[in-house]
């Protein structure tokens, strides 16, 4: 307490472990491998993708930020997981680490597997991402894995016309398509995401369109190359409400239509309850509790999870204040070996000042990280 | 459920750190001090400012043997030599001739132990004179630095405190004065100190400073532009908005959150300018513009090169180390400006 | 469009206003006797300019120390009204129009900054980039270096170290001048000739500018790369090389195209150093022998010129501006 901050000798410290750190980690990344070192097999054959004990850290000067610190779950076929927490909870970090796009140097992907079963054709392989050098990553990435980010309105290269940046993906995945065959497929696109004047919006620039059509052109262009999961960062939070809506009936829509999966990041749990089939709470870096969307709306076990539900204003409630969880998301830097969300937490118990909380298997589909769940089960 | 919140709650105990206070960060000083240090660039831009100014301020001190205006007699005996090529029916033939002259001065000597750096075409010895020189450009650039940022603090200000027709007035000025060109302006500036030295109006050896004087009026609307960005983004602030509404006064306001939000651009801005103001002196005193013998400042020392083509180009001590010091002080200057900036910049990378 | 054009004219005629005002001001504050010392020097080594001639223009332009304010005002507008007709006066040193002298000399001193100019931004754009996309890397230490030498490097000390290295140690270039006054050469020949004496002073000019344009290149280049839209073209799935080269460059391309427009006009007003280091016959050694003399209606004259190109470049530079980036739209 005494000493808020890092001394001298300990910022060096920490700026030679981040070097070495780092250095071993980028040559990894940039290395050369024969496919055979990143494939892999599936443990549930009805999974498209599987984190396994994921840790994707950020090496920064102040410390090693662990944002996404062992995480874990499944996402399976034609289904929508939606991820959920507060902001600086990693969920973000956990999507970018499957698209393999965090920002290096600082950002790496440090252990863990990331199964996706990739599909070309009829054949399947399955490939650990986070092993695969980064130059192999095209094999994945905007092909069987597209993205959809949350900012619409920088999302879009300002000067060149959503055409220009439609086509291309075409050109990506077909690089004999001739000019007009692109066109054709991005126009296509376009009447599939329900844009009004598909020929008007190819010749436009980004700045020309609102919010909800660039949200929509962003979608579009995921879909141009029939990924067989999307990953949704937060595809609604920076639209008005009206157009919220449609963009997430479009999701639903699409999923059906393309017979993928969507993995749905969010902090609105009124998303999810829409959307999403399976939930993964997330805190600090940590899943928490994961289930069935029924299980976690309507048998919350996570303290945590109860405090979210709590704190999202109903109708129905007769009080005049919102709850609210008190204290701040810790910033995951040399975090102690106990229950992270203990001092916010009403409901402590000894056990949570003892090490972290295993995952405790309620249900064949719910999971819960929680001591006062293992108490209960060894009484 | 019911059950579960009747176990026993524990409350966080009072010595224990809450989670999200846990994290030790650095001080907003180490942080600084980091970044300033992280590029080798910064600290080699910092050894470079304090050797040169140790070299001139504290050189004079322990070089004494002499002095800035010191010309050495030690005359000694010269011999020139010529040569003359002609041909005849197709013979090639060279004649040479050597003529002893007599020289009461010691002039272009080559550097040897009594003069490090030898001696110039006046027989001023080259080191001292160095130093000498170094500080006559390091003080005339500092002094017009200081006058940009106060005049250009100052009238920014004024534009953006005051705003309306004052505002529009100082940024038309700024306009126009951006549009002069630097160099040609202090020419025509320069020229008629020519004639008020001539008419004793002004001294000889104040000239470059009143030049340098009159760069500052042609040179503060990047500082002013500066501040009154500022205190205009600082006037559509939230927290300013709440001191309003507290009651505190305008002045009072500005002042108070005004001076740590634009003292780091200023301060890299300054340090940016220091370079380029010692280049700016420098240029002037090489057109001939600047401090005259028998004093001397580093463009001087090199202005003889466009009347002597002989030092150009058989005596490089009497005008490369010179040259040398410019380019060692506006790149310390720049490297440190550089540095500061990346370390201010609350948008820097990584 | 048409009448966004228009008032930025007018606002670039007010801001030349301005200049005008200072640049006579300024010029006022020269004693009349030195100029009349200067110019009697200069008719003992032949410029055919009589002091009745600087008499006259010096009543004229109410420069006299014993005018009047009227007679001031009265010969401030004389002066902008022989500006507006392109009359800057007859040069003390040169005895022709001032405008003439200029024009005259101002084609070489273009093909050499043209020439400076292509081949800096031919190197500085690469480097630029290469840094910013090996950031922290040796590479781009390598390129912040040599910016910063480039930045720091006074012209007439690198201008003359090259000068008595290349041309007088080594032998390998001509020292001064454009031609060499020994032979009479014709087309070709005349043309390697130029190019030989030209060599050293474009290698000058070149290292001393290149500094700046990497640095712009590199730091645009940085901001474009963090920016949201090369992460989207990234999870498209295109390569490295097509983000960096299409995505990022299209967009780093806009501040430099911008500044190239910028550029143009100034590429008229001659380097003063650089050409006098190397005794070129270009505008900017001109202007100042000229201004050593104490020629005032060149002073005066070669002063506006390069204020309005100045300003006509600030102009060029915003219309380019519209032109390359999309969102721009002129009001």
């Amino acid at each position: 307490m005494a000493n808020h901050y890092l001394s001298g000798k300990e910022i060096r410290a920490i700026a030679k472990q981040n070097a070495k750190e780092i250095k071993r980690l980028e040559a990894y990344k940039n290395r050369r491998a024969p496919e055979s070192e990143y494939l892999t097999q599936m443990h549930d054959d009805a999974n498209i993708l599987e984190i396994d004990d994921l840790h994707s850290y950020f090496f920064t000067e102040q410390g090693v930020v662990k944002a996404v610190n062992g995480v874990s779950f499944n996402i399976p076929k034609n289904s929508t997981v939606g991820i959920v927490g507060e902001s600086g909870c990693g969920k973000s970090v956990t999507s970018m680490s499957v698209m393999r796009l965090l920002q290096g140097p600082a950002g790496q992907i440090v252990s863990g597997e990331i199964r996706f079963k990739a599909k070309y054709g009829d054949a399947t392989k399955v490939y650990d991402i986070a092993k695969m050098p980064i130059r192999d990553i095209y094999k994945i990435r905007g092909d069987q894995i597209a993205m959809i980010f949350q900012e619409p309105m920088t999302s879009l290269n300002p000067v060149f016309t959503i055409g220009q940046q439609l086509d291309e993906v075409t050109f990506i995945h077909r690089p004999d398509a001739t000019k007009e065959e692109a066109k054709a497929k991005s126009i296509e696109m376009l009447n599939l995401v329900g844009i009004a004047m598909p020929e008007r919006v190819y010749a436009a620039f980004p700045h020309e369109l609102s919010g909800g059509m660039r949200q929509r052109v962003m979608i579009s262009m995921a879909l141009a190359s029939n990924p067989r999961l999307i990953i949704a960062d937060e595809p609604t939070t920076a639209l008005d409400v009206t157009i919220q809506a449609q963009i997430l009936d479009l999701l639903r829509d699409l999923k059906n239509k393309i017979d993928g999966s969507i993995m749905l990041i969010t902090h609105d749990l009124g998303v999810i309850a829409e959307m999403a089939d399976y939930v993964v709470v997330m805190y600090a870096g940590r899943v928490i509790e994961k289930g069935t969307v029924q299980e976690i709306f309507h048998n919350p076990m996570h303290p945590y999870t109860i405090g979210l539900q709590k704190s999202k204003p109903t109708l129905q409630s007769d009080s005049d204040t919102l709850f609210n969880i008190p204290g701040n998301v810790p910033n995951p830097i040399d975090m102690p070996d106990h229950c992270y969300f203990k001092e916010r937490c009403s409901q402590c118990t000894k056990a949570c000042s003892g090490e972290y909380p295993g995952m405790i298997q309620v249900s064949p589909t719910h999971f819960v990280a929680c001591h006062l769940y293992n108490e209960e089960a060894k009484a | 459920m019911k059950d579960s919140q009747e176990i026993e709650v524990q409350e966080t105990m009072d010595t224990e750190v809450p989670l999200d206070k846990n994290v030790r960060l650095m001080s907003p000083t180490q942080m600084l001090v980091r970044r300033f240090f992280r590029s080798k660039l910064s600290i080699i831009g910092l050894v470079m400012i304090i050797s040169l100014f140790l070299f001139c301020f504290a050189g004079p001190l322990v070089y004494t043997r002499w002095s800035q205006t010191d010309i050495d007699k030690s005359g000694m005996l010269d011999y020139a030599t010529s040569e003359m090529t002609y041909e005849i029916n197709g013979v090639t033939y060279t004649m040479q001739q050597t003529l002893e002259t007599s020289k009461s001065d010691n002039m272009l000597s080559a550097p040897s132990a009594t003069h490090p750096l030898g001696t110039d075409d006046q027989g001023y010895d080259v080191l001292i004179r160095l130093m000498q020189g170094g500080r006559v450009s390091l003080l005339v650039s500092f002094l017009t630095v200081f006058l940009l940022t106060v005049f250009g603090v100052l009238m920014g200000g004024i534009a953006g405190y005051f705003g309306g027709w004052v505002d529009n007035v100082i940024m038309r000025i700024c306009d126009v004065l951006i549009c002069l060109p630097g160099i040609p302006i202090l020419l025509i500036i320069s020229a008629a100190m020519d004639g008020w030295v001539a008419a004793g109006m002004v001294p000889e050896s104040s000239r470059i400073y009143i030049l340098m004087i009159f760069l500052t009026f042609i040179s503060w609307p990047g500082t002013a532009r500066l501040v009154r960005g500022q205190i205009l983004s600082l006037r559509e602030q939230e927290y300013m908005v709440a001191a309003e509404a507290m009651g505190y006064s305008t002045s009072r306001k500005i002042f108070k959150h005004l001076v740590p939000n634009v003292m780091p651009q200023l301060i890299v801005q300054m340090s940016l300018s220091l370079g380029s103001m010692i280049l700016y002196e420098a240029t002037l005193s090489y057109l001939n513009m600047g401090i005259k013998a028998p004093y001397t400042a580093w463009g001087t020392m090199i202005n003889i090169i466009t009347t002597n083509p002989d030092i150009l180009e058989n005596h490089l001590h009497v005008w490369v180390p010179a040259g040398i010091c410019i380019v060692i002080a506006v790149l310390g200057f720049n490297f440190v400006g550089d540095g500061l900036r990346d370390a201010l910049d609350p948008k820097a990378r990584r | 469009m048409v009448k966004y054009i228009l008032k930025r004219l007018g606002y670039a005629l007010l801001v030349l206003f301005g200049v005008s005002l200072i640049i006579y001001f300024l010029t006022r504050l020269m004693p009349i006797d030195y100029v009349r010392d200067k110019v009697s020097q200069l008719q003992t080594s032949g410029s055919v300019v009589s002091s009745d001639m600087v008499d006259a223009m010096y009543a004229s332009y109410g420069l006299s120390a014993d005018a009047g304010f009227m007679d001031i005002l009265q010969g401030y507008f004389n002066w902008l009204l022989d500006l507006l007709r392109l009359d800057l006066g007859v040069s003390f040193k040169y005895g022709i129009p001032v405008a003439d002298k200029i024009a005259d000399h101002m084609g070489i001193s273009f093909l050499i900054a043209l020439i400076a100019t292509i081949f800096e931004f031919m190197i500085a754009i690469p480097l630029g980039i290469t840094a910013a996309t090996h950031q922290y890397k040796f590479r781009d230490y390598l390129v912040t270096v040599l910016v910063m030498v480039g930045i720091s490097l006074p012209a007439f000390f690198f201008g003359n170290i090259l000068k008595s290295w290349l041309s007088i140690k080594l032998g390998w270039f001509p020292a001064s001048g454009l031609s060499d006054p020994t032979q009479d050469l014709f087309g070709f020949a005349r043309i390697l000739d130029y190019l030989h004496h030209v060599f050293v002073p474009i290698l000058t000019v070149v290292i001393l500018s290149i500094g700046a344009r990497m640095r712009m290149t590199r730091t645009n280049m940085l901001e474009v790369m963090n920016s949201d839209y090369i992460r989207t073209a990234r999870a498209k799935g295109l390569k490295e090389k097509t983000v960096i080269n299409k995505h990022a460059f299209r967009n780093t391309l806009i501040p430099l195209v911008t500044s190239l427009a910028g550029l143009l006009p100034s590429l008229f007003s001659g380097a003063i150093i650089t050409e006098q280091v190397f005794d070129l016959p270009g505008i900017g050694n001109i202007a100042l022998q000229a201004m050593n003399v104490g020629d005032i209606p060149f002073i005066m004259g070669y002063n506006m010129f390069l204020a309005v190109l100045s300003v006509v470049g600030v102009l060029l530079a915003d219309l380019m501006y519209a032109i390359v980036d999309p969102r721009v739209k002129l009001e």
